[in-house]
């Protein structure tokens, strides 16, 4: 996984079922990411959260996907290390034709920060 | 070519190991091209492929450096731009180390702050990858 503990770290997670999990995670603040985005100010980069839905994702099914579409994702809030060290990954990841129906949330107790719909396939060379 | 290399600093905030644009190649009215070379030094390389959300990432960068470059020209200094919405994404392949990324930037009218951007990124006049985004900027 390309973020997994560089980016974050999944200290616990709960499983309702196959399809629903939630994982709780912290934010690395010693991520490279911040040297850049920005420098002197670090925010986390709204994509390496939606990576992080994907990884989180790939650990409920345990399959290597693929991001092939994102119906909506609305990015609510400004998080980072400071801001919200620790959040909560919620996912749901409904089987669907060649992958999964994923919806995600990253939310701590006070803020939402991000809401996902998207599509994640299972690569045609790993079918 | 309007902007290469180190003048695109001029452009955005974002910097190494981050820095998802490189080029761009023109800038008129409402559309923009900009380009990337894939490089092995790419942060969102997996596999020798840029991962997704180096997409997505390439694509918000360069609505920033046209964003940046009407700033410039309007003489203010070039806005931080935050992601606010991603719709209608779609990955059609994921582009290797080598590939020249050259992307096309549609920028639709601002609205309290918020803008609405198209992006489509195309690897040798194949489109790899397109999306939606709303940015809003400080």
């Amino acid at each position: 996984m390309l973020l997994k503990n560089k980016f974050f770290k999944v200290d616990s997670s709960e499983l309702s079922d196959a399809t629903h999990a939630v994982y709780h995670v912290t934010l690395l603040a010693d991520c490279d990411c911040y040297r850049g985005h920005f420098p002197g100010k670090p925010v986390s980069p709204g994509v390496c959260n939606i990576e992080m839905i994907k990884e989180c994702a790939e650990l409920l099914t345990g399959k290597d996907l693929l991001l092939t579409a994102i119906k909506q994702c609305r990015l609510t809030a400004v998080a980072s290390p400071a801001v919200c060290p620790q959040v909560d990954v919620t996912i749901s990841a409904e089987e669907a034709e060649n992958g999964y129906t994923v919806t995600g949330l990253i939310a701590d107790s006070k803020t939402s920060y991000m809401e996902f719909k998207g599509t994640l396939s299972i690569p045609l060379s790993s079918i | 070519m309007l902007y290469e290399g180190e003048a695109i600093k001029t452009l955005i905030p974002q910097r190494d190991p981050i820095m998802m644009v490189d080029k761009v190649w023109s800038a008129e009215g409402e559309v923009a091209v900009t380009g990337l070379t894939v490089t092995e030094r790419n942060y969102f390389l997996e596999d020798g492929l840029v991962a997704e959300p180096g997409l997505i990432e390439h694509i918000a960068q360069s609505a920033s450096a046209f964003a940046g470059h009407r700033a410039h020209i309007a003489g203010q200094e070039a806005p931080i731009g935050y992601i606010g919405e991603v719709k209608k994404f779609r990955l059609y392949r994921r582009p290797a180390v080598g590939e020249e990324l050259k992307t096309t930037i549609t920028m639709g009218t601002e609205v309290n702050g918020i803008t609405l951007v198209k992006g489509e990124v195309r690897s040798a006049d194949e489109v790899i990858a397109e999306t939606q985004m709303k940015i809003f900027c400080e």
